[in-house]
């Protein structure tokens, strides 16, 4: 059962700080005679909702988050199965085992999986990120058995049919000839790869033409073997079950499953630089440059977590944030413009983004930079800090609207080794984040002068400005971008 | 990716509400039915309320029954342009400051444009209720953007296009299969409109455009979540209910004439990475009883990977990397479209052979038992899944009002589509998958230009 801890007390809080908030609004505007808003009404309590949790024998946690709403019923497990796992030169064997899953058990061909999930209108599939790897569910209530049936055969008993690893592979070649042509693929590809070289989380999780050739069904099956293991693994059941009936189909289903050693991954050994790198993919068929600037983020357990969170608000991680301001509504340069924090068990990744027609690739470029560097200058302001918190901290109902906006939240918490205390804590936390430790952060943590950029597009139309601002840049023709070396340098023949 | 474009094609199908099992296989769950309350105000907005108190969160949508159908000739994309413009101030509400504060409250805002309507939405703590409403009333009444505001926003959109349209692999597909299939009919150009065009805006139209459609006798607000209803309709009343009435809604929009022959076109370019083939037939309006049955078909031809185009030309033959059918419901008549995209070195040719087999088969023969309850299955699946929160809620009540004018049918769609039986797919195969009604384009990369220099039926963007 959940603590009775009230959300009111952090809604009322914000509704205070936005009337300090709008005050600041209102002197920068014109000084036109307004009509004064409609005040809001009293905010209502509300409780992160209750969940229970068990851990089965073999060490599989199991979840359980009721939802009596609609008639379904949606079983996510979360494994220590991504990319950050896959042995050097196998880019893509975590995508490879997830799709392959469900394309075989030793009871169902291919055909036989698809037939039955289509048939009551369900889904079933799996999928990888960066450290964890997904195998989900979903099927209306009156299918629970069947849930719960399809998705331990396919996680306990895959087959991996050979002639289903030539049709994925096939598939996943002509996947990625389409996604060679997507500038924003490259940009988000080469930033990773630049930023971590050769650990792990800088691999395309694709994979690349040449390693997905190398793929063997042994491969695929003894990464499954060693990481489809229930230590470390979380089962979130949602929706319309009642808890001691979840846990005990959970048991049926996955009580069998072998218990295996919970996977770690090597600390991060990320290259080092002093200065900005700036690398550009030619595609010169390009009319938009794709624009990225990152470095090694933070890692989920870091103390820094929540200021980074509102940090990130504040730089770009909500529409009304200084990159949309400075890029998109000041001088129309993109139709967006945001930043990000890829939060792993080791230090993920930091990045920029944005992109903009050819010819102001370094006008946006200098903006990035410049919003960069502004929050490493001045402190925010009370009236730019009170609305990023309370945009984090207000959004809380609606995160919590359906049982898999809640399974995701504590999914997320579970995964990084934080429990009901910190999910119930997180909102006082944001609120007490400060403008001195939002500038601290910027100064310590962000290092815009030592950040690597890419920009995907057509290189003769901005190569000079760039050149004479900035100084070196590296420019590889896309056709000759390689994921698999930390330079995306294919050797020379 | 050709994915996300397809699943927005797909996104325009009609939802399905639900109704008691039939066959012993059918799903035996029931989608909650929707209580919807509604209220007119005496100067014609449609107010509708859908009251749930799980959350302390509500939905407000406000859909202008205007789309890029209704975009007047060399103002392609104004509708989409003008969208943008909403966010630029009202009397009472400075630039951005609608967004900002929906931001600020914690709220997820934003808006959509397509052929027949624009769509503004946001969700939020429900405390906030009444402010949503005020700042929505003040942009319907009094929208007031400057010049600086309109140009620098039209350059943003410009962005927008290339980002989706002219950068992106396939990005031009969607705009070339409406040039070919539409001759008459502005459903012929995509809502984002031409380049040309809106470099030709001004900020007269911008003024034009928001006295003639934006009136409350054209647009209807959802309200959906924790809400009192009562209290909802007094602050409505408040806030919209001294908006004046506009003029009548001009409908003059040219029909699309009956096609008599099979089109054909073939499109090169350096952005189309492999073959595709798409194959469209002209359908009647969203409100036409036959949609139900051409959408049963669509779920047949590639609902999954069981579905007959996925499991004949990905699995089997391995031609494809995607391929299925699909209705685009529209408020004017539609179209059914196969669609194909092909692996390397396959040939277009062989592509259309099978996608035309496809259509073929569902003329020639019924399709099975097994088949039509899988795809009215799915329907309710789609549906159980699809009205989880109270935006989705607001969504499917709106769309049942603005574009099939029958609110009712938010919870009557599931019983219209228990009724379709074999002989209905068959008998709408027949009526709309006819050669005559049908155009064929071949989008195909740069590289299998021709070339000896003959002429190509190539259009220029």
């Amino acid at each position: 059962m959940s603590t009775p801890r009230s959300w009111k007390t952090t809604l009322t809080a914000a509704g205070l700080l936005l009337a300090t908030a709008a005050a600041g609004l209102a002197q920068a505007a014109p000084a036109a005679k307004k009509a004064t808003p409609p005040p809001p009404a009293a905010a209502k309590e509300i409780h992160f909702p209750s969940f229970e949790q068990k851990t089965l024998p073999n060490g599989l946690r199991v979840v359980v988050i009721e939802q009596h709403e609609q008639p379904l019923v949606s079983l996510r497990l979360m494994m220590n199965a991504g990319k950050a796992y896959e042995p050097a030169g196998k880019a893509g064997l975590a995508e490879a085992t997830a799709s392959l899953v469900t394309k075989g058990t030793a009871t169902r061909n291919a055909q036989q999986l698809a037939e039955t999930i289509d048939f009551v209108g369900g889904n079933l599939g799996a999928s990888t990120g960066i450290e964890a790897a997904y195998a989900t569910a979903a099927v209306t209530a009156d299918q629970i058995d069947l849930g719960f049936d399809l998705l331990s055969d396919v996680v306990l008993h895959p087959s991996f049919p050979q002639d289903e690893l030539e049709r994925w592979r096939r598939q996943a070649l002509s996947g990625l000839q389409i996604d060679l042509q997507n500038a924003g693929y490259l940009a988000d590809n080469a930033l990773r790869k630049l930023i971590f070289g050769d650990y792990p989380y800088g691999r395309p999780t694709a994979g690349t033409a040449q390693s997905l050739a190398g793929l063997s069904r042994e491969d695929l099956a003894s990464f499954h073997q060693r990481f489809w293991v229930p230590g470390g693994a979380i089962l979130a059941v949602v929706g319309d079950v009642k808890p001691a009936d979840a846990f005990a189909r959970a048991e049926r289903a996955f009580g069998g499953w072998k218990k295996g050693d919970v996977a770690e991954l090597p600390a991060l050994n990320a290259p080092k630089s002093d200065k900005p790198r700036i690398v550009v993919i030619d595609k010169p068929d390009a009319v938009q440059t794709e624009i990225r600037l990152g470095q090694v983020g933070i890692a989920y357990r870091d103390p820094d977590l929540f200021t980074a969170e509102v940090y990130n608000v504040v730089l770009g991680g909500n529409p009304s944030a200084r990159l949309y301001e400075e890029i998109r509504r000041k001088r129309g340069l993109s139709y967006g413009a945001a930043s990000f924090f890829q939060q792993e068990t080791q230090p993920g990744f930091f990045e920029v983004s944005t992109f903009t027609k050819t010819e102001s690739t370094v006008d946006a470029l200098g903006l990035a930079f410049e919003v960069l560097h502004g929050l490493q200058e001045q402190p925010v302001s009370d009236a730019e800090l009170n609305p990023a918190k309370t945009f984090i901290t207000g959004g809380f109902p609606l995160d919590v609207e359906t049982a898999e906006g809640i399974a995701a939240r504590v999914l997320e918490a579970m995964h990084f080794g934080y429990g009901r205390e910190f999910l119930e804590s997180y909102d006082d936390r944001i609120s007490k984040v400060g403008a001195a430790d939002i500038q601290r952060f910027a100064r310590e943590r962000i290092h815009p002068d030592q950040m690597t950029v890419v920009l995907v597009g057509n290189a003769s139309g901005f190569l000079d400005p760039l050149k004479k601002k900035y100084g070196e840049v590296e420019v590889i023709p896309a056709a000759e971008v390689d994921f698999l070396r930390p330079d995306l340098r294919a050797p020379k023949p | 990716m050709p994915k996300a474009r397809i699943a927005r094609l797909a996104g325009l199908i009609l939802l399905a509400a639900t109704a008691p099992a039939l066959a012993a296989d059918a799903l035996k769950v029931t989608p909650p039915k929707l209580e919807v309350r509604e209220h007119k105000l005496a100067n014609g907005l449609d107010l509708l309320m859908y009251e749930d108190h799980s959350v302390p969160a509500a939905t407000v949508e406000v859909w202008y029954h205007v789309g890029s159908k209704d975009e007047k000739k060399g103002r392609s994309g104004f509708a989409h342009l003008f969208e943008h413009l909403m966010f630029k101030g009202s009397a009472n509400v400075g630039p951005e400051e609608h967004k900002n504060f929906i931001s600020s409250i914690g709220g997820r805002y934003n808006a959509t444009t397509d052929f027949d309507r624009t769509l503004y939405y946001q969700s939020f703590p429900s405390n906030y209720l009444e402010r949503v409403l005020w700042m929505e009333a003040d942009r319907m009444r009094s929208l007031d953007v400057s010049d600086e505001n309109f140009k620098s926003e039209r350059e943003v959109v410009k962005e927008e296009r290339r980002l989706r349209v002219e950068n992106p692999p396939f990005g031009r597909l969607f705009g070339v299969v409406l040039d070919k299939t539409f001759t008459t009919h502005p459903y012929r150009i995509e809502t984002i409109g031409s380049m040309a065009d809106l470099n030709a805006a001004t900020i007269q139209d911008v003024r034009d455009f928001h006295s003639t459609y934006y009136v409350p006798n054209n647009a209807t607000v959802v309200v959906s979540g924790d809400l009192n209803p009562e209290q909802t309709v007094q602050w409505v009343e408040k806030y919209f209910g001294s908006i004046p009435k506009g003029k009548p809604i001009p409908r003059d929009i040219p029909k699309e004439p009956a096609q008599k022959a099979e089109r054909r076109a073939v499109d090169y370019h350096p952005n189309t990475p492999l073959p595709a083939v798409v194959i469209t037939y002209h359908i009647p309006e969203a409100i036409h009883p036959d949609i139900y049955a051409l959408q049963v078909a669509g779920n047949i031809l590639s609902a999954g990977e069981s579905s007959r185009l996925y499991r004949r030309m990905i699995y089997e033959k391995q031609m494809a990397v995607a391929a299925g059918g699909q209705t685009i419901a529209l408020e004017d008549p539609g179209v059914f479209f196969f669609y194909s995209i092909l692996q390397p070195g396959q040939k277009p040719e062989d592509a259309e052979k099978e996608l035309l087999a496809a259509a073929d088969k569902l003329r020639g023969e019924p399709v099975s038992d097994a088949e039509l309850v899988k795809a009215k299955n799915q329907f309710i699946s789609e549906l159980v899944f699809g009205r989880q929160t109270a935006q989705d809620k607001a969504d499917a009540i709106g769309n049942a009002k603005v574009i099939l004018d029958d609110v009712t049918l938010v919870n009557r769609q599931v019983a219209e589509y228990q009724k379709v039986t074999a002989a209905d797919v068959q008998r709408v195969a027949r009526t709309y998958l006819t050669p005559e009604n049908r155009t064929v384009v071949y989008m195909l990369p740069e590289s299998m230009r021709p070339k000896t220099g003959e002429k190509s039926e190539e259009k220029k963007p």
